[in-house]
């Protein structure tokens, strides 16, 4: 169905859900001549779903709910990071016919993986040229098919018609065709600052070549704040986490009435702490980058970062982009126009946006 | 990305429930072209059928039409050769006629214009010898209607034109008008008699010309 939307042969609306441990982003978009134009957004509290064990039926109730009349359409769905197991992985000198055949192999090799037990798919990322050899580069997943038989059975109760099942960082690397004419930065990083951590996707030469998962995440701040100030409730550390972060510029009496409770000594403490582990982990995977020869240029990021972490990724010394389309209405693709109604969609929506687009590729 | 493989982590007996959906809809609209096709392809052989037995018809009575017209266009081509035999070598009768209309003086009265094997056929006819055999009814009283062939040709034929006038000049004009026609061979005067009619004298004359061709 996407080959005929992706040709303009038909005109088709999707609903986008973001499963994320604190919100379920919520996207209605409709492909039609090549434009994919996202109609509403909406966002789901969804830290009650995930209590223990994700409750698949309050969710699906939820955005039943909150689509309404969209429910005609059919769904796709982003997974948690977590739920999902991937790597990218790299096949030299072989045709990219043989590459069906190599990648039945390698999810042998991915480790508490088993076809009996696992849905198992993959995406051909690109191919390049590496000391005179062709390197196919490809991301292979796996999800647990207890989590997909739970998912599917319970939208379908609320007559939601899920197609597509991705996860972040293959949203991610679909989102990274809108910046498909970058030439000068065809080296980048893009991160995807989740609730429970964070997604990091290396690309050289505009091709994905390295991703990883790290486990820090903005539950991670809240967790370092609610360990070290035990006394002080989880909503109001969220509360100032969302809304002050690591700005210490921003103190005023709206700020203030945030450290009522908090003491500021500990709490900047704690959120250097975590920020620090962060970015260090980010500057890793830059030097790792540096070692293969891939020198990063630029990185981009989104998701629900906190406030001025911004300011240390500016301080790796590359050029750093946070990815708003609320400042400009649309963003051209090679083959078509993503278009944002008079909405607000925010670098929230980063993942989403990407399993948006990927319909188009 | 590369290539048309993305991944789809949905559960196989899912992407086949909506493949199979997908094909029986495809086999649906397949099936409701071939109908259509079959019903539009029924249609147009009917109409054909239709206009395969106007046409037939129409051919019929094309044919009828054509036998009639073929029948009169050798009854036509007929009479033009007639005509072109006529107007080749053949006496002009008519001409004759309206010529002597044309050149009698107003003195001059024609009693009788006669083919010479006209007046022998009259002859003939009444000539029937008696028989005794077959003796002819009294009822059925013997009529004998003249018959003018028109078909037959009457040059180098002798005509004999009858007629009386008051004036001899008048009479020797005509005469001498008539043997100057361009298709009589010759022309004699065969009598001349003066005669009292209505107690006053008249001239009765014979003339006898011969017919020739026009040409």
């Amino acid at each position: 169905m996407d080959f005929l939307i992706k040709k303009n042969i038909i005109k088709k609306g999707k609903v986008i859900v973001d499963i994320g441990s604190k919100y379920i982003k919520i996207l209605e978009v409709h492909y039609a001549g090549k434009k994919v134009s996202v109609t509403n957004a909406q966002k789901i509290d969804s830290a009650a779903m995930f209590q223990d064990d994700i409750n698949y039926t309050d969710m699906a109730k939820e955005i039943s709910k909150t689509i309404g009349e969209q429910k005609k359409c059919e769904v796709s769905v982003s997974l948690p990071a977590h739920l999902v197991e991937s790597k990218i992985v790299t096949v030299k000198n072989k045709k990219q016919n043989d590459i069906p055949k190599l990648m039945e192999k390698e999810y042998s090799a991915m480790g508490r993986v088993s076809p009996l037990t696992h849905i198992l798919d993959y995406a051909h990322l690109g191919k390049k040229e590496e000391n005179s050899d062709t390197v196919h580069y490809s991301l292979i997943s796996a999800v647990h098919k207890n989590t997909m038989e739970q998912l599917v059975e319970a939208f379908e109760e609320y007559g939601l018609k899920i197609t597509t099942v991705t996860f972040p960082a293959y949203n991610m690397i679909c989102l990274s065709s809108l910046y498909y004419n970058d030439y000068e930065n065809l080296n980048r990083l893009m991160i995807d600052f989740g609730n429970s951590g964070t997604r990091v996707v290396a690309f050289s030469g505009g091709i994905p070549v390295y991703a990883r998962n790290l486990d820090i995440g903005f539950q991670t701040y809240v967790e370092k704040l609610s360990t070290e100030q035990d006394l002080v409730g989880t909503p109001d550390i969220i509360k100032a986490l969302t809304n002050i972060g690591e700005s210490s510029l921003l103190e005023n009496e709206q700020t203030q009435q945030y450290f009522n409770q908090l003491d500021k000594g500990v709490y900047y403490e704690s959120i250097d702490n975590v920020s620090s582990r962060l970015i260090g982990e980010i500057e890793r995977i830059i030097e790792f980058c540096e070692n293969n020869e891939i020198g990063i240029t630029k990185i981009i990021y989104g998701g629900s970062v906190i406030n001025s972490f911004d300011k240390r990724l500016k301080h790796l010394g590359f050029e750093v982009e946070k990815f708003d389309l609320d400042m400009c209405d649309d963003m051209q693709a090679k083959d078509f126009l993503l278009w944002i109604e008079e909405i607000s969609v925010g670098s929230l929506y980063y993942n989403a946006l990407g399993l948006a687009v990927s319909t188009m590729l | 990305m590369q290539g048309n493989k993305k991944i789809n982590l949905l559960p196989l007996s899912v992407k086949n429930k909506y493949i199979n959906k997908y094909l029986i809809y495809a086999a649906s609209l397949i099936c409701g072209i071939c109908i259509l096709a079959l019903l539009t392809q029924y249609l147009g052989m009917a109409f054909l059928q239709y206009d395969i037995k106007k046409i037939g018809k129409a051919n019929t009575e094309y044919n009828e039409e054509k036998a009639k017209i073929e029948l009169l266009q050798s009854a036509i081509d007929e009479h033009k050769v007639f005509l072109q035999d006529y107007e080749n070598g053949g006496f002009p009768l008519s001409r004759f006629m309206h010529d002597i209309q044309l050149h009698r003086p107003y003195t001059v009265s024609i009693i009788s214009i006669d083919s010479q094997d006209r007046l022998m056929k009259i002859a003939e006819t009444k000539e029937i010898p008696s028989d005794d055999t077959q003796e002819p009814s009294e009822d059925e009283p013997i009529t004998e209607t003249p018959v003018v062939n028109e078909t037959n040709d009457l040059s180098g034929e002798e005509i004999i034109i009858r007629g009386h006038g008051k004036n001899s000049e008048d009479i020797s004009r005509f005469i001498y008008q008539i043997s100057r026609l361009d298709y009589i061979a010759s022309a004699n005067i065969t009598a001349i008699e003066q005669h009292l009619l209505n107690d006053e004298p008249e001239s009765i004359f014979e003339i006898t010309v011969i017919g020739g061709a026009i040409n």
